[in-house]
């Protein structure tokens, strides 16, 4: 691992670390610690967080798809070439409901909209 | 990305499709998800995805090449065992409620076993490993039970008496699965085509088991000659027991003649129990060049000596011994049991043939030990169109 790359590691542990102090105070707050709780409290909580975080990352990401995607793209079905315009649509992740914003193209010739990032691509 | 029409991401299709697969029912599958992930999808959706991907799969196994690109490891010993199951049916399109496709609904489902074996330690003298018949086969409650017959009022032999007797045969260390609604002419090429992805044909020593149905034996005439056919022992004794205890009044009589043919076939001496029922036949005045009804109280006699005829060839057991080959479609026999507690209960009717073929492809595919289907759902194509959404109803 290079020197950047050490360095974002080491900011996301101390940022994780972070989350993590948020969630107890915010816990304490709540009076969760004044008797022994069963754990199961502390780790839906936990669980809870992190699939915040995971859609989180999951709309970055499909932003940063979104952006690298080109301006035109042939239509799967008539192969016309059409406009990609940015747009946002909700998907059903494991983790919970996910905003995705996606690039997306209307075919006017189809009369259907299309997402190019499904075309050729899904397996890497 | 790989995202569905449904607006369903890869990784929750991909839990989806597993509790499909493995959970009794769609409805139980939507249950599940909801208790263990906090969120689901419902039971319409989940069968949906399952039957987009059970004819994706079924798409996918009609090409010859593997699509996962791995390295696939030449078997030391290949077998290949087939057999029919059964599957209850329902006409597809008639909405709400079972409208019983044929009869009663019964359909013939096909099932293929492809195991990669590990042969037992031999020795050198190419000696029978096993010549005595195992104990399992001289128990009188599990033969009557594999015979589904009542247990025969005899003693049974003294524990201390009998050394415990058992053939170790292969292990296995990989087994894939192919099952289908197909005809016989259909699957047989199925199965070639898995044979052919796993390199069972380059395999060192092949064997091909199966019981004494015809398009088991078809199959493997067309499609696997190079195969050494083994008959199922289980399936024999079946009809050994039941012309044995026919041949006498006496259930301790037949249960002693049942423990000698059982033992003659067991070391390969198939004809001396066919000659010997032959024999009976003629004494009691059976006309085998004719039919037995089937009410006949001699009628387990002329099976008997049907069945061993027929089968006579893949009946060689000791030099299957010798070779370290199986002799029992018994892994067959449970994998059926393990594909049936999906596909076959009391209360389960597949649409015919599409909802069943689904069920089956998916059942087959969870139930393969090389990770097929979650290798499959890690790259399946995502759609770049979202489901058209039915128009919503006018107000009455």
């Amino acid at each position: 691992m290079d020197a950047a790359g050490q360095a974002r590691e080491q900011k996301k542990q101390e940022l994780l670390q972070e989350l993590a102090e948020l969630m107890v105070e915010e816990q304490i707050e709540e009076g969760v610690f004044l008797n022994t709780p069963h754990y199961s409290m502390i780790e839906r909580t936990a669980v809870t967080l992190g699939r915040r975080l995971s859609c989180e990352v999951q709309q970055r990401a499909a932003r940063e798809v979104a952006a690298n995607s080109p301006a035109a793209c042939p239509c799967p079905t008539c192969g016309t070439s059409c406009d990609v315009h940015v747009d946002q649509r909700q998907v059903r992740s494991v983790d919970g409901p996910v905003e995705l914003t996606e690039s997306v193209a209307y075919c006017p010739e189809c009369r259907r909209c299309f997402f190019p990032s499904a075309i050729g691509h899904g397996t890497g | 990305m790989g995202l569905d029409s449904r607006e369903v991401t890869p990784e929750l299709c991909r839990v989806a499709i597993h509790l499909a697969a493995e959970v009794r029912s769609f409805e139980r599958a939507e249950i599940v998800m909801e208790q263990v992930l906090g969120h689901g999808i419902s039971r319409s959706t989940i069968r949906r995805l399952a039957k987009g991907v059970g004819c994706e799969l079924s798409a996918l196994a009609e090409l010859d090449e593997r699509s996962d690109e791995k390295e696939v490891i030449v078997p030391e010993l290949a077998v290949v065992s087939c057999d029919g199951g059964r599957i209850r049916t329902r006409v597809a399109g008639q909405g709400r409620g079972v409208v019983l496709a044929g009869e009663k609904g019964w359909r013939e489902t096909k099932n293929a076993s492809f195991e990669r074996m590990c042969l037992p330690p031999q020795d050198s003298s190419n000696t029978d490993p096993c010549p005595q018949l195992p104990s399992s086969f001289r128990t009188m409650a599990k033969v009557a039970n594999i015979a589904e017959k009542p247990v025969p009022n005899a003693d049974p032999p003294c524990e201390n008496q009998q050394e415990r007797v058992a053939y170790h045969g292969p292990q296995r260390m990989l087994r894939t699965a192919v099952s289908s609604m197909a005809c016989s002419a259909e699957f047989g090429p199925m199965m070639k085509r898995e044979a052919q992805r796993r390199r069972f044909y380059d395999g060192s020593l092949q064997a091909f088991l199966g019981d004494g149905l015809n398009w088991n034996w078809s199959i493997w005439k067309k499609h696997f000659p190079t195969f050494i056919p083994i008959l199922d022992f289980i399936h024999a004794i079946q009809y050994v027991f039941n012309a044995a205890m026919a041949l006498h009044s006496c259930e301790a009589e037949g249960w002693a003649t049942y423990e000698r043919f059982a033992t003659l076939c067991w070391q390969g001496n198939v004809d001396s129990v066919v000659d010997e029922l032959v024999a009976a036949c003629h004494a009691r005045g059976v006309c085998l060049d004719h039919g037995v009804p089937e009410d006949d109280p001699h009628r387990p006699l002329t099976d008997a000596i049907r069945y061993l005829s027929n089968n006579r060839s893949r009946m060689d057991y000791p030099r299957y011994r010798r070779l370290g080959l199986p002799v029992t479609s018994a892994p067959m026999e449970s994998l059926i049991k393990q594909i049936n507690h999906r596909v076959k209960g009391t209360e389960m009717f597949w649409d015919d043939p599409d909802g069943a073929e689904v069920i089956l492809q998916l059942r087959a595919a969870a139930l393969s030990e090389d990770g097929r289907l979650a290798n499959y759902l890690n790259r399946r194509p995502g759609s770049p169109f979202v489901r058209r959404r039915s128009p919503p109803k006018a107000a009455a």
